[in-house]
């Protein structure tokens, strides 16, 4: 059997991928089977309405020729494709989406993921990530204005010294108070993440006790 | 080994097609120099009615060689006052200034410019604007309003940062790196508030009069005793705070109709009104905070927003309170509970405002946009 | 006499689809390397092509690693298939036709993926993009879709598949019509076109379409994994077992630790498909089967390490004079340094370290490169003088390539664990993020060069293949091709 052309064929090669989906794919999408898929639709939040309109007022002619109005369908349709430009442009490679219970992250980001915030349309398939070149991004809603994000997208060691990141010029028209549809969209997007969280903006209860009574 | 160099034809020139579209965006968005030249560019003094003003160049000479000496430049910054070198000192360490002044070129200059003007490359994209140091005047202090802020508050601004602003957090900061950035800051601030103060002496001199050291040394130790001052003035909420809850956020929901809070925050917190324009000290435009969006700049612990309420926000129409509500301070934490229940989107309970409240709201906002000036 | 019987291999095989392979392999590999060094030189902030869309690193980071797993290893593992399978089993492949439309098929599929993974977001915001889409509920555009190893855009992954499906169509053929138990390396042959099957259609469909967070991630990991263990891996090895006896003369050491190696990378392999996304959400007695199940792949590794070391037993000095087999266990001690260290990274202790950190990237180059591309350099150096029927142009370029790509891995490898190590230290210690930045420099500046002497040994070979390439034959050589 373990030299035959069936039992390779059919034990290894079929029986124990089957096994390993069975343990590792099919036992987790079992157990969250009870905590459906949220549509984007569900997912704009007052939070990210306030950015989304914060962003309509900004930039109003680029909003008004790009987007049209600050409604929430238009914020799911910019979640919508600020995601795929966040895949598309291979920001996912350098940037992470959990934070670990582990080596002081909570203290770093803010609080530990959790399931049921990756049960959702904007997370098929999962935004975990698999390296930190830059920072985790999953609490990075509110952390930093809107015309922060245009002018970091924009040039980024301006803002953020030695930073690596490259440049995404084609986000603007120009200069960075013209943010295009992917502009806008990214901004959106990354607006977005921990928007859902009770903590928002102040993730991280930061607190310098030596100089806390100081305060 | 043909189909070998065709294929690599092929990819050459699809590197070539990407070429498209090359834009100079590091022209438009430069990164700030790393030696800026060596004279600070303040010229123009703010006359009260906001025109510029000309100096004499012998005045203006004076000047610049007299904040030369005391403080060097940019580059090569120092703190060298006869007689009140000692004095000084105990605000700022002068032998840290260089230090200072490199880790602020890397992560200050970008916004707040490489002078401390407030005019970094990124500064005209932005909004609010980052400060400019030259003028001395703090927004979010733990003093009360139109007074300096205590190293404690920068220290606290740096490392929070303004949350709803461009001011990212510098959460991580060595202690170290936070004083020397702390003491770069105060040396620009002193060094433009004494070259303001000297213009403006100026204006009323003849131009053979000179500006001289001893007038510096007087503005300078004025300068020097309003940021001593601040340090001991920490305002400190005057009763304990009461309980957080339904009660206490709807009484703050009245007070916010009484002391005309809704005038530029809105009955819903979200400063959509009429009256919610004003200028601050440096000439730009500003809004009420939206409450609801929960990103209060200058923080949302309890007693930041206290603070906020008491004392105003500096330079900015937000006036402070305290003259108003030092009389009743349970009310002032009725107010913080109303603010923090709106910013973390709590249900608010539903209040009736009394009909005279609304009439006088109602007569004061027709009376004109004189409200939303600073000088309440 | 058993040559009556026996059809010799030149019979069997078509040697221009062995060489048209392995060209192209090599073509995608340059390709994936300049990629590869876009990336390295933009962390280091020497990127001199910053601000044009079409160059963007993010996107040719992509490129990368889809070039070297699509373009390079699957072309070349192709063209060594096309080589060894009709000689193991003695019949040809299913058929010849089929074999040229798979080979330009997938020359086209990987082509198209490239021009996706590039030219697909600047799509994105077009109106027919966004309503394809949102009318499908698509979770990605016309580029990359967002699971590693796994961009390939999703308009081509049913040809991908069909691909997949040929390939195996075509190969499993011949093997089904052998008798008797089969040799090591056709087990391995025979899983892989199974596995690499199932683990594409499971990463590029059920990921992308059906599944959500969590589920997802666990997915997501296990497909990352398979695609190594299941894919690479089985094909690796099985080569190995093919061409180490080959050129030693002799059998492999021991036939029990064959079978052993083989079940149990079996078993244990697609079982740790978790131990990518430690720490998640992802169930923890899940998380744990993994890193158990990665424990005893490294065991079954070390049975498999000692089988092959033992076969070179008594004849080390090939190693010295052989280049093949320089190349060969030079990747087998590399693939013992990269289990070991799995071993240790899988663990949830070093995990709190490492994770995210450079560490891993040194782990997979000298995964990628270390082992499989050094194996395929080897079979590439024995093949080539065998189908051109004559030596290479130059032995001094040879040991260039070697030794270039050897130390350059070495280098590099070391260097980026090394500073995963630090960067591990810097997180967890709350210093600004910028200092992790600013202190790998160093490690990325080494690392670009390592780079530089990766694709410095890789220019050596391929002007080396040139120069053999364009040398006339000679009229008297016959190569003596081993059946």
């Amino acid at each position: 059997m373990f030299e035959t052309k069936g039992g390779v064929l059919f034990l290894a090669g079929f029986g124990f991928f089957a096994l390993a989906f069975l343990s590792n794919a099919v036992v987790p999408v079992l157990m969250y089977k009870d905590l459906p898929e949220q549509p984007v639709e569900e997912l704009v939040n007052p939070r990210i309405m306030y950015q989304f309109e914060e962003l309509s007022r900004r930039y109003p002619e680029q909003f008004r020729k790009y987007v049209g109005e600050p409604t929430p369908e238009n914020c799911a349709k910019l979640l919508r494709l600020g995601r795929q430009i966040y895949i598309g442009e291979g920001c996912w490679h350098c940037h992470s989406q959990f934070v670990r219970p582990v080596s002081n992250e909570s203290l770093r980001w803010g609080p530990v993921a959790q399931s049921h915030e990756y049960q959702n349309a904007l997370q098929r398939p999962v935004m975990f990530g698999t390296r930190r070149v830059g920072p985790d991004l999953s609490r990075e809603g509110g952390r930093h204005a809107n015309d922060w994000h245009a002018v970091h997208f924009f040039n980024p060691p301006v803002v953020s010294p030695d930073s690596p990141m490259p440049a995404y010029p084609w986000f603007f028209d120009g200069s960075p108070d013209k943010p295009n549809l992917r502009g806008l969209a990214i901004i959106t997007y990354v607006q977005w993440l921990g928007s859902w969280l009770k903590e928002y903006p102040y993730y991280e209860q930061w607190n310098d006790i030596r100089q806390a009574e100081d305060y | 080994m043909a189909a070998n160099r065709g294929w690599g034809w092929s990819y050459w020139s699809f590197l070539l097609l990407g070429v498209w579209g090359c834009g100079s965006y590091e022209e438009v968005l430069p990164i700030v120099p790393l030696e800026p030249p060596p004279k600070y560019r303040l010229r123009k003094v703010l006359h009260p009615e906001n025109q510029p003003v000309k100096l004499a160049t012998s005045h203006l000479q004076q000047i610049d060689d007299l904040l030369l000496q005391f403080f060097g430049t940019p580059a090569h910054p120092l703190l060298k006052v006869p007689n009140q070198q000692g004095q000084l000192m105990d605000l700022i360490a002068p032998d840290r200034l260089a230090q200072g002044a490199q880790h602020y070129r890397r992560r200050c200059a970008g916004c707040h410019g490489p002078y401390g003007d407030g005019q970094g490359p990124a500064a005209p994209y932005l909004n609010p604007k980052p400060r400019d140091y030259r003028r001395g005047i703090f927004k979010f202090t733990s003093t009360p309003y139109g007074s300096k802020p205590r190293r404690a508050d920068l220290r606290l601004v740096i490392r929070r940062g303004a949350i709803g602003t461009s001011m990212p957090a510098f959460r991580f900061l060595s202690e170290e790196e936070v004083e020397l950035l702390i003491d770069y800051v105060v040396h620009v601030a002193y060094r433009g508030e004494l070259e303001e103060l000297l213009m403006r002496e100026a204006v009323g001199l003849a131009p053979d009069e000179p500006v001289d050291q001893e007038m510096a040394l007087e503005f300078l130790s004025l300068i020097h005793s309003r940021w001593q001052q601040a340090e001991t003035q920490r305002v400190v909420p005057l009763t304990p705070e009461p309980p957080y809850g339904p009660e206490s956020v709807a009484k703050g929901k009245l007070a916010f109709f009484v002391y005309e809070c809704v005038k530029c925050h809105g009955p819903d917190g979200r400063g959509h009104t009429q009256a919610n324009v004003g200028q601050d000290a440096w000439g730009h435009t500003v809004k009420a905070a939206d409450i609801t969006s929960g990103m209060l700049h200058g923080g949302r612990r309890p007693v930041d927003i206290y603070r906020r309420i008491y004392s105003g926000i500096n330079g900015t129409p937000m006036p402070a309170f305290a003259p108003r509500l030092s009389k009743e301070p349970e009310t002032i934490w009725h107010l913080v509970h109303f603010v923090i229940a709106l910013a973390n989107l709590d249900p608010i309970p539903e209040v009736e405002i009394p009909e005279e409240v609304l009439r006088q709201l109602q007569g004061s906002s027709g009376s004109g946009k004189a409200s939303s000036s600073p000088s309440e | 006499m058993s040559t009556q019987t026996i059809p010799r291999g030149e019979e069997l095989v078509e040697l221009k689809l062995v060489k048209y392979h392995l060209v192209a392999s090599l073509i995608f590999l340059g390709a994936a390397m300049l990629a590869g060094l876009l990336m390295a030189l933009q962390l280091v902030h020497w990127n001199p092509l910053q601000g044009w869309e079409l160059l963007s690193p993010g996107r040719w980071r992509m490129v990368h690693t889809n070039g070297v797993a699509y373009g390079f290893l699957a072309n070349a593992f192709l063209g060594a298939l096309y080589w060894v399978v009709p000689r193991l089993t003695l019949h040809r492949v299913y058929s010849r036709a089929l074999s040229w439309f798979i080979f330009w098929a997938w020359q086209a599929i990987v082509a198209l993926t490239v021009v996706g993974l590039i030219w697909g977001p600047s799509w994105q915001t077009a109106s027919w993009v966004q309503e394809l889409a949102q009318r499908w509920n698509l979770p990605m555009s016309l580029g990359a879709q967002g699971l590693e190893w796994g961009e390939t855009p999703f308009w081509i992954d049913p040809v991908a598949l069909l691909g997949l499906f040929l390939v195996a169509v075509n190969f499993v053929s011949p093997v089904m019509k052998t008798k008797g138990p089969l040799y090591v390396t056709l087990w391995y042959f025979l899983a892989a076109f199974v596995w690499t099957f199932l683990t594409y259609a499971m990463g590029n469909l059920l990921t992308e379409y059906h599944l959500t967070g969590t589920s997802a991630g666990a997915v997501g990991g296990l497909f990352i994994h398979d695609l190594v263990g299941l894919f690479v891996t089985p094909l690796g090895w099985g080569l190995m077992y093919y061409f180490v006896p080959i050129i030693l003369r002799k059998p492999i050491w021991s036939h029990g630790l064959s079978l052993v190696g083989f079940w149990g990378l079996a078993f244990f392999y697609p079982l740790s498909g978790i131990h990518h996304f430690l720490y998640t959400p992802i169930p923890m007695f899940l998380q744990y089967g993994s890193v158990i199940s990665t424990i005893a792949v490294e065991l079954v590794v070390t049975t498999v390490i000692i089988n092959f070391m033992a076969t070179v037993w008594g004849q080390g000095r090939m190693i010295y004079t052989n280049l093949p087999i320089r190349w060969f266990y030079t990747g087998m001690v590399f693939y013992f340094l990269t289990c070991l260290q799995c071993a240790l990274q899988v663990t949830l202790t070093f995990q709190k370290l490492i994770h995210f950190t450079d560490w891993v990237v040194g782990h997979a180059h000298l995964v990628m490169f270390g082992v499989f591309t050094m194996w395929l350099f080897g079979i590439m150096t024995y093949l080539f003088p065998v189908i051109l029927g004559r030596p290479w142009y130059s032995r001094q370029l040879a040991e260039w390539h070697f030794w270039l790509s050897a130390a350059g891995v070495f280098v590099m490898s070391a260097d980026l664990i090394l500073a995963g190590v630090f960067q591990g230290f810097w997180w967890a210690s709350l210093q600004p993020w910028d200092v992790s930045i600013t202190g790998s420099q160093p490690f990325w500046v080494l690392r670009v060069f390592a780079g530089l002497a990766m694709f410095g040994g890789f220019l050596c070979f391929v002007w080396n293949l040139y120069k053999t390439w364009c040398e006339p034959a000679p009229a008297t050589a016959t190569a003596a091709a081993p059946a």
